[in-house]
C-alpha cells in the first residue's frame, strides 16, 4: 500500500496492542509493516494517555486519593507532635518533682476525747504529715503533750457549725498551728480527721 | 546512839497541810491545767482542783472553800467523799516543805455544772473523760492514785520527789 499524499498530514492513532506489537527502532522511530519509518510523539496530540488518565473518573480518584494521603500525614504528623508534647508535660524534671511533692511522714494518734462545753463528747481520730519524720515521732513519744494542746481547742468546739467542711478546716488549721508552737524538729504539715464525732446529750 | 532530830519540831521543815478535789459529773472529772500563772511550781501540769489549809481549818471545810474559790462552784459537806492520803515528803525543797494531802471526790448535780468558771487566775479549767485522764502532762505520782479515785477505791500514798521527778513511791489502796 502506498502512502497517499493526503495520508501524511493525517494522524494516525494506533491503538495499544498495535503499539506494543510494533517493533521500535533505536531512532525513535517505528516502521509500518512494510518497513516505512513513521515518526514517534512528534506532536502532543499524538502522545499515549494512559488507562487512568484517558478515563475521567479514574482521574479524579487518583486526584483524590493523593489529597487523601497528604492529609493523613499531616494528622499524623499533627497527633505525633501533640503526644509528644503531651508526655513531655506529664514527666517533668526530677527537682520539680522534688518541690511540689515533698515527702511527708504520717503519725496517726489514737482517739482523743474531749468535752464541749455543753457537756457533749467530741471523739476525734487525728492523722498528722509531718515534714521530717522527727517531728511525727515526737508526736508519738510525747502524746501527753499534744493532747494537752488539743483538748482545750477540741473543747471549744462549736458542736453546731462543726459539720461544716470550713469550719473543719479552720480547726485542723488551729490544731496544726498550735502543734507547731511545740518543740518539734520539722513541722506539721497537714491535719486531717480520720474519725470525728460528737456524742451526749447536750446540757 | 545518835539522838534523832524531829525537823518539824525544830521548825526546819515543814508541814504543809492541803486537799486535793476530783468533782465529777458522769464519767467526766473536772481538771484544771495549769498555764495561766508565771513560774509556777505546777507549769504545764493538769491537776485536781484544791490548795492549802486555812489556819484552824478541817479538811473537809477546806474542800469546800477551795472548789468555791477555784471553781466558782458551791458544794455542800455531803457531796464531798474522802477518798485517800498523800504524802509528798520534800516536795518543795526550796521551802523545806512536806505535803499532807487530803484527797477527796465529789459528784456535781446537773445545775451546778453552769457556776463552774471556764478558768482561774491560775489555770483553765476542763472537763476531761475519765478515760482520758491519765493520758494527760500529770506528775508521775498521779498516775498511780488516780486510777483509786476513778475507780472509787480509798488510797494511802507517799510520794518521794526528787528535782521534780519521782524518786520512789508506795501507794496502796486502803481495804475493809
Amino acid at each position: 500500500m502506498e502512502n497517499h499524499p493526503e495520508d501524511a498530514t493525517k494522524t494516525v492513532e494506533p491503538t495499544p496492542e498495535a503499539l506494543s506489537e510494533a517493533p521500535t527502532a533505536e531512532d525513535g522511530t517505528h516502521s509500518d509493516k512494510k518497513g516505512a519509518k513513521t515518526p514517534r510523539n512528534k506532536d502532543k496530540k499524538t502522545a499515549v494517555p494512559t488507562e487512568a488518565e484517558s478515563d475521567p473518573v479514574s482521574k479524579k480518584m487518583f486526584l483524590y486519593s493523593k489529597i487523601f494521603a497528604l492529609l493523613a500525614v499531616i494528622c499524623i504528623g499533627f497527633l505525633t507532635t501533640l503526644y509528644l508534647k503531651k508526655r513531655a508535660a506529664n514527666k517533668p524534671h526530677l527537682a520539680e518533682v522534688a518541690s511540689v511533692a515533698p515527702t511527708l511522714f504520717k503519725y496517726e494518734m489514737e482517739q482523743v476525747q474531749a468535752v464541749l462545753h455543753n457537756q457533749q463528747d467530741l471523739r476525734v481520730e487525728l492523722a498528722f504529715e509531718c515534714s521530717k519524720k522527727e517531728a511525727c515521732e515526737f508526736l508519738k513519744d510525747h502524746p501527753e503533750q499534744a493532747r494537752d494542746i488539743l483538748i482545750p481547742l477540741l473543747t471549744e468546739v462549736d458542736p453546731e457549725s462543726i459539720s461544716s467542711s470550713d469550719s473543719k478546716k479552720v480547726l485542723r488549721q488551729k490544731i496544726a498551728d498550735e502543734l507547731n508552737t511545740l518543740d518539734l524538729d520539722g513541722k506539721i504539715v497537714e491535719v486531717n480527721f480520720n474519725n470525728l464525732s460528737i456524742e451526749g446529750e447536750s446540757k | 546512839m545518835i539522838p534523832l532530830k524531829n525537823l518539824y519540831e525544830s521548825g526546819e521543815q515543814k508541814m504543809i497541810p492541803a486537799v486535793l478535789l476530783y468533782a465529777f459529773h458522769e464519767d467526766k472529772v473536772l481538771m484544771i491545767h495549769r498555764n495561766l500563772m508565771a513560774n509556777d511550781f505546777h507549769e504545764g501540769k493538769w491537776n485536781g482542783l484544791g490548795g492549802k489549809h486555812e489556819a484552824g481549818e478541817s479538811a473537809l471545810e477546806c474542800a469546800i472553800r477551795e472548789f468555791k474559790e477555784e471553781s466558782g462552784c458551791s458544794t455542800s459537806n455531803d457531796q464531798w467523799k474522802w477518798t485517800g492520803h498523800l504524802h509528798f515528803p520534800n516536795f518543795k525543797p526550796h521551802k523545806n516543805e512536806d505535803w499532807s494531802v487530803t484527797v477527796f471526790r465529789c459528784e456535781l448535780r446537773k445545775e451546778q455544772l453552769a457556776e463552774v468558771m471556764e478558768k482561774n487566775k491560775e489555770g483553765t479549767l476542763q472537763w476531761i473523760p475519765s478515760s482520758e485522764v491519765l493520758k494527760l502532762s500529770l506528775w508521775p505520782g498521779d498516775r498511780h492514785f488516780i486510777p483509786h479515785v476513778l475507780n472509787k477505791t480509798a488510797f494511802n500514798g507517799t510520794f518521794y520527789y526528787l528535782n521534780g521527778e519521782l524518786n520512789r513511791f508506795i501507794c496502796n489502796p486502803i481495804f475493809g
